[in-house]
């Protein structure tokens, strides 16, 4: 048994901020024992305790993601014979380090967003190469033949719901993306841009149509997380009518909108470009079905990494390095586009702006969630300087001084006095996420809950705060201790598995053997494929 | 680890070309990677899980990696990572391309796969109903191209010829004027007219490393052609999985090939993590051979002390090495993921004779077991 004794223990879900002893037993928290007496006691007098805390979007993982680092050997510190400190390079690449960087700064479990049901394999044995925390994918649906073409036929939902189910369980996954539904498909007969109602040429289905569609079957299977949406246009001046729709549009049941900062650009100003943060977030707090993650911009070198090909394609003239990588793939697509981020570009600095006015003007820090869409906005590492922002006022205002003047004629973020508390952190960071995925025993510290314990520092610098923790526990485990790692123990991976009716298995058998010439075969994740039995956890489904 | 693959009742194994128990090939083995000083891994003719299992081991003993077919790969990669690509998969060029650009210089084995599955049947999802169109560059036609009832163009080149033709091509594409060619301007402008009616073309190669000119000229030609429409790449792999190789080292380290782990983080060079290099300099003092798709040596075989870990065939038994262990086939003796031609991504494949010798990451675990304390952070 372990107490940690006296530190500051902030756990929105029950509630708490108050200074207690967590007891430990085992993988799990529990009550104060009688009398309790601990094999290993740990003072954390003054430290702050939280709960593990929990991404769900950043790409670290898959084919995609596999490309970049391919791509981009130039920005591996062991490359250089003088690395330069930037995010990028300090990122170190790979799966372990991937793990080991998470869990330093207290965090216990990602989710991987964007995965393409065909490379979904590629994808687990990634993240069984990524130690300490656990894990999880989306699968990316929507831009397939087979969905289309079931809803050109007008076969209705029911047919939809096993497809999707089915795709569910083969690739083992947590939930459904959507990624500017129905564009993958269109690009592949050279359609260059996809809006809302556009229509996927040879199908006549429009993009609303499939998210629609999806949305309805991922709330019919039990799935605990919504629908999970990549919008059109992303990255476009005048984009926000396009969020601002999608908002509107699906507003019967719960959805989640990716990375929104990306699509919270007006017109305004000299140069046809402005935030319409406020105007995006005014709408977000009224839509209560909604949840978003925010996409923040960070300064520096990076890459994106998306399965928008068609926008990918698109930005293939801004790839800083000038090389780019873009794959059709089955029934899904994929670009790989290095971008810099430059302090003194107008352009980088309303996207910056925009980003924290999103964070700072919706109201509900259970619905809106930190990410920078790692590695597109910013590299994960950013998260440290990203809380600190939001804070602290004072450096947002010193932040502001370095960027173009003309800035600020197009955001409000200026006037915007609120700063985030520990708790509000730990709301977005802990109880928010684990209650969006539907982990039931993560991301709070009540008896019963798994023991992902991060303890930090109370320090007046919130970066270093929270970029090195003081300890961190995963599943009861220290592996953790003052920002190093002291353990690197195997995480699981989690999915669902819901229930459908198994008739769509054997149409796509046969579907598989007439359109490609292939067994459906080769793109199912058996359990044992990651190389050892235990690696995947189920998350149970709403019955 | 509990639920490894392919735990091998029935091993073999020799030490110093003498037949031994696996346990006792396992600890010679052993006490020559805790004596080695810069230990060499090499071949990594292996499965997914023999890569994983063998960058573990590297990561412990400081090794140098090298898969047998980096030089090839790299220098593929090489390009791509130099100037960015489009790539689609084996199934969209068979279920969608219309037109095909084919490099046939080099292409055998695994390319004659793809290329009989795109010969045979017809493009379901083309948005064009013609039969596909082929572009034949290189070698004289081969195989079922020949007997297809398609529409070939056959370009026959010189291999030394073809980077030079793919430029003419993506000059006469941009409409800038050609010198002399290796076909008539005619020609040359009736090819460019295929490639631009393209609605989704897909170009195959098999590159050897001679043609590194000829894949960059081909991918500049490829981003060209998307200015008009669509059209795509698929390189065929190299066989002994290495494909699915690069793809584990790339995401267990960064780099796909030509990795040392003696610094504590990977470090890559093509030229100094070279495998041939380091055993015949003698810098590495020890090479762990795996050749676990076929029975396979190095041609430097003699030049360094070895263990080996190869395919088990009749008779094999290498006297020079001072261990070997005979490792069982990835998806016959073991159930195995490993990279596709097929579908062009990682697959599961069960065994299909189960179970009579290990599996390369079963032996690698247990080297590891042995030198590596569970859960141990390595650094």
């Amino acid at each position: 048994m372990i107490r940690l004794a006296g530190g500051r223990v902030i756990d929105p879900a029950h509630g708490r901020d108050e200074i207690v002893d967590l007891w430990i037993e085992g993988a799990r928290v529990v009550a104060p024992p009688p009398g309790g007496r601990a094999d290993e006691n740990f003072d954390v007098a003054g430290k702050i305790v939280m709960p593990g805390a929990i991404d769900i979007h950043s790409h670290i993982a898959g084919a995609n993601v596999n490309t970049a680092r391919l791509l981009l050997p130039e920005y591996h510190r062991a490359h250089l014979v003088r690395p330069t400190r930037t995010p990028l390079t300090e990122l170190g690449w790979s799966t372990i380090e991937t793990g080991r960087l998470y869990a330093t700064m207290g965090f216990t479990t990602v989710v991987e967003p964007a995965i393409a049901p065909h490379t979904a394999l590629h994808a687990h044995l990634e993240l069984a190469d990524t130690p300490i925390i656990d894990k999880a994918i989306l699968a990316v649906l929507g831009n397939d033949d087979f969905l289309l073409s079931l809803m050109r036929e007008k076969e209705g939902e029911g047919a939809i719901r096993d497809y999707v189910g089915s795709m569910l369980a083969s690739s083992r996954a947590l939930g459904v993306k959507v990624i500017n539904a129905g564009a993958a498909m269109a690009f592949k007969h050279n359609v260059r841009s996809f809006g809302l109602d556009d229509v996927v040429p040879t199908y006549g289905v429009s993009s609303r149509a499939i998210v629609s569609a999806l949305q309805q079957a991922v709330h019919a299977l039990g799935v605990p997380h919504p629908l999970h949406v990549h919008c059109n246009n992303l990255g476009l001046a005048g984009n926000v009518e396009t969020a601002l729709e999608t908002i509107a549009a699906f507003d019967g049941l719960p959805i989640h909108l990716a990375h929104l900062q990306f699509y919270s650009y007006g017109t305004e100003g000299k140069r046809g470009f402005s935030s319409a943060a406020a105007r995006l977030a005014e709408a977000v707090n009224k839509a209560t079905h909604l949840s978003i993650d925010v996409g923040q911009v960070m300064f520096g070198q990076t890459v994106t990494v998306s399965s928008d090909v068609l926008r990918q394609f698109a930005a293939t003239g801004f790839a800083h390095p000038r090389k780019s990588i873009i794959i059709d793939g089955d029934s899904n697509g994929g670009g790989i586009v290095p971008i810099a981020y430059r302090k003194s570009s107008f352009t980088n600095a309303v996207q910056w702006a925009a980003g924290l006015e999103l964070f700072l003007l919706i109201e509900d820090p259970r619905r809106v969630f930190f990410t920078t869409d790692h590695p597109n906005g910013a590299p994960f590492t950013c998260y440290p300087e990203l809380f600190a922002l939001l804070m602290d006022r004072n450096l947002r205002a010193a932040w502001l001084d370095a960027l173009p003047k003309s800035t600020l004629a197009v955001t409000t973020l200026p006037s915007i006095a609120r700063e985030y508390s520990l708790f509000e952190i730990a709301t977005m960071t802990r109880s928010a996420p684990a209650k969006l995925l539907g982990l039931s025993d993560r991301g709070h510290l009540g008896e019963g809950a798994l023991a992902d314990v991060a303890v930090y520092h109370d320090l007046k610098d919130r970066a270093a705060m929270f970029r090195a923790a003081h300890l961190v526990l995963k599943n009861g485990e220290m592996v953790v201790r003052d920002g190093d790692i002291v353990r690197e123990l195997p995480g699981k991976t989690l999915s669902v598995t819901p229930s459908y009716d198994r008739a769509v298995d054997r149409r796509l058998d046969d579907y598989y053997e007439s359109l490609y010439g292939m067994s459906r075969g080769l793109f199912v994740v058996p359990p044992e494929a990651p190389g050892f039995l235990g690696a995947f956890e189920d998350v149970p489904c709403a019955t | 680890m509990p639920g490894r693959r392919g735990e091998g009742r029935h091993a073999k194994a020799w030490i110093e070309g003498v037949a031994c128990s696996l346990d006792a090939a396992v600890e010679a083995a052993l006490a020559r990677l805790r004596e080695s000083r810069h230990p060499l891994f090499a071949g990594l003719g292996c499965d997914m899980d023999g890569t994983r299992s063998l960058v573990r081991l590297a990561r412990r003993v400081g090794a140098s990696i090298d898969h047998l077919s980096s030089t090839a790969t790299g220098l593929e990669l090489a390009v791509a990572r130099d100037m960015g690509s489009f790539f689609t998969t084996p199934g969209e060029a068979v279920a969608r391309a219309d037109t095909l650009l084919v490099l046939g210089s080099a292409l055998d084995g695994t390319g004659t796969e793809l290329l009989d599955r795109v010969f045979e049947t017809a493009p379901k999802l083309a948005a064009r109903g013609a039969p596909r169109r082929v572009i034949w560059v290189g070698r004289p036609l081969k195989g079922k191209a020949r007997s297809s009832r398609l529409e070939i163009t056959s370009l026959q080149v010189p291999a030394s010829q073809i980077a030079t033709l793919l430029a003419a091509l993506r000059a006469r594409l941009a409409g800038r004027p050609v010198g002399k060619a290796s076909i008539s301007a005619s020609r040359l402008q009736a090819v460019v007219e295929k490639l631009r009616e393209a609605q989704f073309g897909v170009a195959i190669w098999c590159s050897p490393p001679q043609e590194v000119l000829a894949i960059e000229a081909l991918t500049g030609l490829v981003r060209d052609l998307n200015g008009h429409t669509r059209f795509s790449c698929v390189p065929v792999c190299a066989a002994d999985n290495a494909a699915g190789v690069a793809m584990a080292l790339t995401w267990l380290t960064g780099f796909p090939s030509n990795i040392d782990f003696s610094q504590g983080q990977p470090e890559h060079d093509p030229w100094r993590f070279d495998a041939a290099r380091l055993a015949r300099s003698g810098e590495a003092d020890l090479a762990l051979w795996v050749s676990a798709y076929r029975d396979h040596w190095p041609d430097w075989a003699d030049e360094v002390p070895m263990i080996a870990l190869t395919s088990r065939s009749d008779g094999a038994r290498r006297p020079h090495a001072l261990v070997q262990i005979a490792v069982g086939t990835p998806g016959v003796d073991h159930d195995t993921v490993d990279y596709s031609s097929a579908s062009g991504h990682l697959a599961f494949r069960r065994a299909t004779a189960r179970e009579t010798i290990p599996s390369v990451a079963a032996v690698v675990d247990r080297f590891c077991a042995a030198l590596i304390e569970p859960g141990k952070a390595l650094r």
